[in-house]
């Protein structure tokens, strides 16, 4: 286990070694970490210092079709696409990450998801497998040669909780279909720098690998699945880390922290969470696991900005209690392929999709049960309140961290300022999801290949086209750039940050280069015969 | 598997006639025969059941929806899917009376319930195993529309 030093001026000790040079922001904060890590000043995406200074040698390559992401929105749409007969060799994906979920899995472990642990989503949504059959839970029901995962998806949600996968079984299961593939054969380690139109009717894409070499696809159709750019930092964590940029006693959730976990259990005290999202939930279960284990006594603050007492939704109203409210997952089912997908997709504006959106955490007995157990022994506090300032007690790294704290009433005002002493504060304050912080995207912007929604993310067609390249002088071209993803929130398909989600817009952009000519669409035979290969373990 | 009204009929219509139809039929040389009928007269039966349930079975989709659109999410849980035989195997075996299918009362003690609930209990929960993964194979599309063979749930 690596511990933390938090005295100011020494670096974090947890950024493993081969991990740690060269790195930065794009507001230019030099850092430490990795790639799949965030700068601990802002919350942005880090990224390798030879983007920053590009300008070795520049190689041309031409594919059919290039994914810039490399994540998991981009495995299940290259999947899907090598399934509907494009070769290695057609593909290229742009991306710095080794493994598709590399950086999901960073940002799951750090917000203290372990392997076992069961994710937000459901069975039949496999990023590994366009058909969702067989389930994950049938999958996970072989392999350890038990009934449970198939008998809670058989009584879900009336009898027994939804069945969500665990973050391992999802992770075997995209290891094997990396290899079925040959993904690592299509994926060039670099970052997408630039997307151009030619007169060609094709589409270029500019990227950087680390050793500062440009490369340069050409290609039919783009794909852009970036994901979000980074942690959404609150404004007292940015004034906090401007001020301490080494003092971790405050963190983001989506940092890695288990040294505030390590020091409550060794030495006690009392640690504030923010949030009322899953994150939170999974993290106070993280610190009521800490707290039975502790010998000194640990105290959980809670607070929200909002309480919510009653579902107002007009559409769906969803259970509430304790302030917050509970869903399965990030949106009605009925959102992903129901009346409910009709109803908010026949919308263009997007007020429907924030209808049935919001904050929502989902109803996990156990959770319930331990944060109740704590509420009445008093070491777990739940309070409707804002924080307003964060100080340093004094200048030791174990001194306590002094919290302004403002309670609110239920219209979110008023309340008198308390000061509260806690050893640690965590904010589950979600993922910046702003497009433009993306600087491929807001270069797209710029360049008018796209158009932001009115969320400010990519505005896409029902077929995640954002752009049509329109054909050349010679007719051939005729291309498109896709996008899928959390970046395409707003437009017609609602759980567009979902494993559904990308699995259902792979099979939208495979029926639009389809239409296009440019891929043979997979009738009910080749399905089928795709499948067996699948099951097999048989390169499609 | 979220359906919508459409997605129901176009499933119903679809799956009563390509995968429930030829799964009776097979199954109905196994299932009890107390009466001693021909193969062929039982076939005959078997086929008019089928068609009586498809059109009851339109009726049973409307009602569906409106209730799953009364569910907080407006889903349909599969265990629905499954429990929902009890209400349509009794329906059925009413109107197959009604319409002289099936011989004799519809006493609880008639001969021709055994038959009849192995028949329908057998094919309805084959149908069921093959609408939870084998159909989205061999059409991929289908639980993405909402229940849909043809058609989108969004145009564009």
């Amino acid at each position: 286990m690596t511990t933390i030093e938090i005295a100011p001026g020494t670096e974090p000790t947890f950024v493993p070694p081969q991990l740690a040079p060269r790195a930065a922001c794009p507001a230019g904060h030099a850092a430490l970490g990795a790639h799949v890590q965030d700068c601990p000043r802002c919350g942005r995406f880090l990224r390798t210092s030879a983007v920053v200074s590009a300008g070795g040698e520049t190689e041309r390559r031409t594919k059919r079709f290039v994914s810039i992401g490399g994540g998991m929105g981009s495995f299940a749409l290259v999947d899907l696409l090598r399934i509907s007969g494009l070769g290695v060799d057609d593909i290229d994906v742009i991306s710095p990450l080794a493994h598709p979920d590399e950086r999901f899995r960073h940002l799951a472990t750090s917000s203290r998801i372990a392997g076992s642990d069961p994710l937000r989503s459901d069975s039949m949504s496999r990023i590994d497998n366009p058909w969702g059959f067989p389930s994950y839970a049938l999958t996970e029901a072989r392999r350890h040669r038990k009934l449970r995962p198939l008998l809670q998806v058989l009584g879900e949600p009336l009898v027994s909780e939804f069945y969500n996968p665990p973050l391992d079984v999802v992770r075997d299961g995209l290891r094997r279909e990396e290899r079925r593939i040959s993904w690592p054969r299509m994926r060039l380690d670099a970052i997408a720098t630039s997307i151009t139109v030619r007169p060609d009717g094709r589409y270029e894409v500019r990227s950087v690998r680390p050793d500062g070499r440009t490369i340069v696809t050409d290609c039919d159709d783009v794909h852009v699945a970036l994901g979000y750019p980074g942690i959404r930092f609150s404004d007292e964590l940015r004034a906090w880390r401007a001020a301490h940029p080494n003092d971790r006693r405050f963190v983001n959730a989506y940092e890695p922290h288990g040294h505030v976990y390590e020091r409550l259990e060794r030495e006690g005290g009392t640690v504030l969470v923010r949030g009322a999202g899953i994150v939170a939930s999974r993290v106070l279960q993280s610190l009521v696991e800490v707290r039975d284990r502790a010998t000194e006594p640990v105290v959980i603050e809670h607070a929200t900005r909002s309480w919510v007492d009653e579902d107002r939704n007009t559409r769906n109203r969803r259970r509430t209690g304790n302030g917050v409210r509970y869903q399965a997952f990030t949106y009605p089912k009925a959102a992903g392929g129901g009346s409910l997908r009709q109803w908010a997709g026949d919308d263009d504006d997007g007020a429907r999709l924030k209808a049935i959106g919001g904050t929502t955490t989902a109803y996990r007995k156990q959770w319930n049960k331990a944060l109740e157990r704590g509420a009445r022994a008093g070491w777990y506090l739940r309070r409707h309140a804002q924080v307003t300032g964060v100080r340093a007690s004094d200048h030791s790294p174990n001194g306590a961290l002094l919290l302004d704290l403002r309670d609110l009433d239920s219209n979110g005002t008023n309340g008198s300022v308390v000061s509260m002493p806690v050893t640690a504060m965590i904010d589950c304050t979600g993922l910046d999801a702003r497009a433009g912080q993306h600087e491929l995207i807001s270069g797209i912007f710029l360049d008018g290949l796209a158009q932001a929604n009115g969320l400010g993310r990519l505005r896409t067609d029902a077929r995640f086209r954002v752009n049509r390249s329109g054909a050349g002088s010679d007719g051939t071209g005729g291309g498109a750039l896709f996008a899928s993803g959390a970046m395409t929130l707003g437009g017609p398909l609602a759980p567009v940050d979902s494993y559904w989600g990308m699995m259902h817009a792979a099979w939208d952009i495979a029926d639009a280069l389809g239409e296009a000519g440019h891929l043979q669409p997979l009738g009910a035979m080749r399905s089928v015969r795709q499948w067996t290969r699948w099951m097999r373990g048989v390169a499609p | 598997m979220t359906p919508t009204l459409t997605g129901r009929v176009q499933t119903r219509t679809l799956v009563t006639t390509a995968v429930s139809f030829p799964i009776a039929l097979a199954v109905t040389p196994f299932v009890p025969n107390p009466a001693q009928e021909p193969l062929l007269d039982r076939l005959e039966t078997t086929a008019g059941l089928l068609a009586v349930f498809l059109l009851i079975g339109l009726c049973w989709e409307a009602l569906y929806q409106f209730l799953q659109r009364r569910r907080w999410d407006e889903d349909w849980p599969s265990i629905l899917g499954l429990i929902t035989f009890g209400s349509e195997a009794l329906a059925l075996w009413f109107v197959a009376h009604a319409l002289d299918l099936l011989p004799g009362s519809t006493d609880w003690s008639s001969p021709a319930r055994s038959p009849f609930l192995w028949l329908m209990g057998t094919t309805w929960v084959a149908t069921w195993l093959v609408m939870q993964g084998p159909l989205r194979v061999v059409w991929p599309r289908w639980r993405l529309e909402g229940g849909r063979f043809l058609g989108r749930l969004v145009s564009g």
